[in-house]
């Protein structure tokens, strides 16, 4: 055998092994979107729909709704943000403040709101303080009591909602993004899960989908469309795998990791005890949700975190490529990071099935899944090429990633046209449907393309994120799960009740048998 | 008789009111928002106004604020037909102005008094 | 392969299907909201019972999804004679007939649904289906929703009744039990009086307490007064909770002293229900209390000062980090 066999023989194993790891990669996470659109139906078809109950309840006995503080942070938002705060102090619910929290705008956006809702400068001080960056002012309006508006110097999206729970005084806070469209009744839809909670559940997140295309009037949608674009249609489908069936499915499991940035809502006494979001990192929302898991399984309490299949929220999607790529290298990154950060927990039987089931199906989604696709597509045909591989097995491949995809897709939508019936008009489900299939044909390659891209932000800023300053704090260690805080800025805990379920949940055991005393 | 004005996004609910007040002789304008609302007021200049709370675009309740802060508006009588009964919805309502606040389900033959009495106040 | 293909292709037709139900659907809605407003006005107007007979006829070639969706729709609207009327005529037509019969089969999803479906005619027999549910249903969930749906219909069952079938000695508590308890407490006053005395109740006495605020009767404050003195914080915290619901200013002798109750939950509740009765006696108390270890003892002491001041500015300093 010359060395030139050899080689070739070498590389012919190479390549061919690529292309089976690739394969068996692509089916393993098939097999995953399978099984979480089988566990998503199971568990629409046997859900008990959300009752009118809590609407009905609740307005006969409004302390029972547990008050909610919506947290706005708004970045140079000067042309929106007045719409916005009216349509968040007109959202249904019995008891809600709204804390809008301007992080050190370049524009105008804190005069319109002084000047709109008539705001002047009050002394008040926040619980606890999380964020990183300075306080400018605080603003009050007679005519509005249950708005406030925080002035701060800049920061990042993670730091403006840290320095709006440090100010929120009731048992629930839900974050937003500047451009979520709450739903009128989104905040209500979301709260039902605590109704029947006894002090377990500490997060839940809903259903949010994608407003492009639609008439937005005052900050509430008046004509529900499809864009005439493709690309948001693309991401309608997208958001729709994501919400309806993996985020369904994950939550049924306990395995949630992610409650979107653009609306979730959390116990306030949970998410100031691991001193809130992170500002380190790009995907602030990923990694809060991980750390929540890990903060509850190390101190060994009972928790859940659930998810509202019905819609709460919409939010704009990028419409051209760019914004697209930006938006995906930096989930991307942001996946990356909060799987570094939290490497201990992966496959560790410690964190039950977080680590040993929803981390591991994390890294094969979001570390291996990406780059073994798009080696798959060029080794494939390479080495049906060469005449290594079976023809029927090369082609296995294709219609594993194009035809499965549509199959999962269009499955997806089905179950929401079964059990949702959003969509507005028949033409629109027909647009949709379309878009199920188009998809897989180029608007998949691209982003994995474009997650490609966002390893590489993440390799580049690795070593800048250990640069960090930290300034004013003390560096927690490893094991700790609180995002590090002196003791002196972690003031308040949960206020006391007649009722332990609003205060911190027990320990394991206890739980089922909550005392009345304190 | 009188002009009246429904702002209410349930239609089944607006045409309730309108076959009550048409039998007792009112002319009914029907609307399902807010912002509807507010350019048949300017347009129109109905007798009495019955505004839903929870109404698309604009709310009743703001709707209310932005009729009772125009002078021009102001004089013409408000009826809030709404199911948020909590206090401070109620509240609300009268200190901005509401002139009556009936709470839904409603007495159908309670309406048609209480706007009754309104017109008969305006004289 | 063959997996995938099959998979796609099953998918696209269910997916066509549900499409063609759609644009069917989207024709037929056209018709279909000014029809929704004719039956309201049918039944609106049966009076006779010609009338009533004809309505059965038509009612036959509607289907049942849309005349219950008219039918419940109108009697969340009306109250009185009309709505009373409607009730007959719902009798009259077996409204509630399916929903009775579903009642016991199926998944407790589907159970849960015909509950819902129920609720929206509280008809005697109704009632009795769903107390029938609450005491025998095998899933806890679907006998609290029961309970819950007698609620919505004011015909909640005894405290003692839903201590016992909800297994409220042993489940953890939540919101809808409190909500349950309280829907109940006009209609079932004497029980819930003596209940609430019962040491037996054991960890439910606090919320029968508290439910004691929602009888609406003022008399009750004299058994509140006992309960102010009660060895277990929870039940002292929940009588100053029911106080504040009475609102009536009469609580303040007793109420007054638990602003020094040694437990935060107490005193809590106690300053909130002072400030919400104007209890101006209290003034000084409270704001003493503005200088109280505890933030949310501290929070509530300036917010109850602030109503009894009456919009006089209140220091807020206390109640931040910088103290």
């Amino acid at each position: 055998m010359s060395t030139a066999s050899g080689w070739t023989y070498w590389g012919q194993v190479l390549i061919l092994g690529l292309a089976w790891t690739s394969m068996l990669i692509v089916i393993a996470r098939n097999a995953v979107s399978v099984l979480q659109l089988a566990i998503a139906a199971w568990v629409f078809a046997r859900r008990i729909k959300p009752a009118p109950r809590s609407i009905d309840l609740w307005s006969r006995y409004e302390d029972l709704a547990p008050p909610v503080t919506v947290v706005a942070p708004a970045f140079n938002e000067e042309l929106s943000v007045v719409d916005s705060v009216k349509a968040l102090l007109a959202l249904q619910y019995p008891d809600h403040q709204v804390i809008v929290v301007n992080d050190g705008s370049k524009d105008a956006t804190l005069a319109r709101l002084i000047e709109a809702f008539g705001m002047h400068s009050v002394d008040r001080q926040q619980l606890v303080a999380l964020q990183t960056t300075r306080i400018l002012g605080v603003y009050a309006s007679p005519g509005y009591p249950n708005l406030l508006v925080v002035d701060k110097e800049n920061g990042r999206k993670a730091d403006a909602a840290n320095a709006g729970i440090g100010f929120a005084v009731t048992p629930l806070v839900c974050v937003i993004d500047a451009d979520s469209i709450i739903e009128s009744d989104g905040l209500l839809r979301a709260t039902e899960p605590f109704m029947t909670d006894h002090g377990e559940l500490v997060a839940v997140g809903g259903a949010i989908r994608v407003v492009n295309g639609s008439a937005v009037d005052g900050g509430h949608i008046t004509t529900l469309r499809v864009s005439p674009k493709w690309l948001p249609r693309f991401q309608i489908v997208e958001y729709l795998r994501a919400f309806l069936t993996a985020r369904v499915a994950n939550a049924h499991t306990g395995t949630l990791l992610l409650i979107s940035g653009a609306f979730g809502i959390f116990k306030r006494s949970v998410l100031v005890e691991i001193g809130g979001y992170r500002h380190d990192t790009v995907g602030e929302d990923l990694e809060i949700v991980t750390r929540l898991h890990r903060h509850m399984r190390e101190r060994r309490q009972r928790y859940r975190i659930e998810f509202v299949p019905e819609i709460v929220c919409w939010t704009e999607a990028p419409e051209t490529l760019g914004g697209l790529r930006n938006q995906r290298s930096r989930w991307q990154q942001g996946a990356l990071e909060t799987l570094v950060a939290h490497r201990a927990m992966i496959g560790n039987p410690r964190y039950g099935r977080v680590g040993l089931i929803a981390m591991p199906l994390m890294v094969l989604e979001d570390v291996i899944g990406p780059p073994a696709e798009l080696i798959g597509y060029l080794v494939v045909p390479v080495c049906y090429l060469l005449g290594i591989l079976e023809p029927a097995t090369a082609l296995a491949f294709f219609s594993l990633t194009f035809v499965f995809g549509t199959g999962v897709s269009i499955a997806t939508l089905a179950l929401e046209e079964r059990q949702l019936r959003r969509t507005p008009r028949a033409a629109d489900l027909g647009r949709i449907a379309l878009a199920a299939v188009v998809e897989n044909f180029g608007y998949r390659q691209i982003n994995l393309v474009y997650r490609l891209r966002g390893f590489w932000r993440f390799l580049k800023k690795d070593t800048a994120w250990a640069a960090v300053p930290r300034t004013g704090y003390t560096r927690a260690d490893e094991s700790k799960t609180a995002w590090p805080l002196t003791v002196e800025r972690r003031v308040a805990e949960a206020e006391p009740t007649v009722y332990e379920r609003d205060q911190e949940s027990g320990p394991v055991g206890e739980a089922d048998d909550p005392k009345m005393s304190a | 008789m009188a002009h009246i004005l429904v702002a209410d996004d349930d239609p089944l609910l607006s045409d309730l009111v309108r076959f009550r007040l048409e039998a007792v002789g009112h002319r009914l304008t029907l609307v399902e928002d807010g912002q509807a609302a507010l350019a048949t007021i300017r347009a129109d200049r109905p007798d009495i106004l019955i505004l839903d709370a929870m109404m698309p675009i604009l709310s009743g309740q703001q709707l209310l604020q932005t009729l009772k802060g125009d002078p021009d508006l102001s004089a013409i009588p408000v009826i809030m037909l709404t199911a948020r009964k909590g206090q401070d919805d109620i509240m609300n309502a009268l200190q901005s102005g509401a002139d009556d606040y009936i709470t839904k389900p409603f007495l159908p033959d309670e309406l048609v008094l209480r706007i009754e009495r309104l017109l008969a106040r305006r004289g | 392969m063959v997996v995938s293909i099959v998979f796609a292709v099953t998918s696209c037709t269910a997916m066509a299907a549900l499409y063609v139900r759609r644009l069917i659907d989207e024709r037929q809605q056209r018709h279909e909201r000014a029809d929704d407003i004719a039956l309201s006005r049918e039944l609106m107007a049966a009076r006779t019972p010609e009338q009533v007979d004809t309505l059965r006829e038509r009612f036959r070639s509607i289907d049942h999804e849309r005349r219950t969706r008219v039918f419940s729709h109108l009697l969340q609207l009306v109250r009185g004679d009309d709505h009373d009327r409607l009730m007959r005529l719902a009798d009259a037509l077996g409204m509630p007939d399916g929903a009775i019969r579903r009642l016991r089969k199926g998944n407790a999803a589907q159970r849960v649904d015909a509950m819902r479906e129920l609720e929206r005619y509280p008809l005697p027999r109704a009632v009795e289906a769903l107390e029938r549910c609450l005491a025998q249903d095998r899933r806890h969930d679907v006998r609290l929703e029961a309970a819950a749906a007698l609620a919505r219909i004011g015909s909640v069952p005894a405290p003692g009744v839903l201590i016992d079938t909800l297994d409220l000695r042993r489940r953890p508590i939540n919101r809808l039990h409190e909500a349950i308890l309280r829907a109940g407490a006009p209609r079932h006053s004497a029980e819930l009086i003596a209940l609430s005395r019962d040491p037996a109740t054991g960890r439910v006495r606090p919320l029968l307490v508290e439910a004691l605020g929602w009888i609406g009767d003022f008399s009750v404050l004299a058994v509140l007064h006992d309960h102010a003195g009660d060895p277990d914080p929870a039940v002292r915290a929940a009588a100053a909770r029911a106080a504040r619901k009475l609102g009536h200013p009469g609580a303040g002798s007793w109420l007054i002293p638990l602003l020094l109750d040694p437990f935060d939950q107490v005193r809590i509740q106690a300053v909130r229900a002072a400030g919400q009765l104007g209890l101006t006696q209290a003034i000084p108390m409270l704001a003493a209390l503005v200088e109280n270890p505890s933030w949310w003892v501290r929070m509530r002491a300036v917010e109850a000062l602030a109503l009894l001041r009456g919009g006089q500015p209140s220091p807020e300093a206390p109640i931040g980090l910088r103290r």
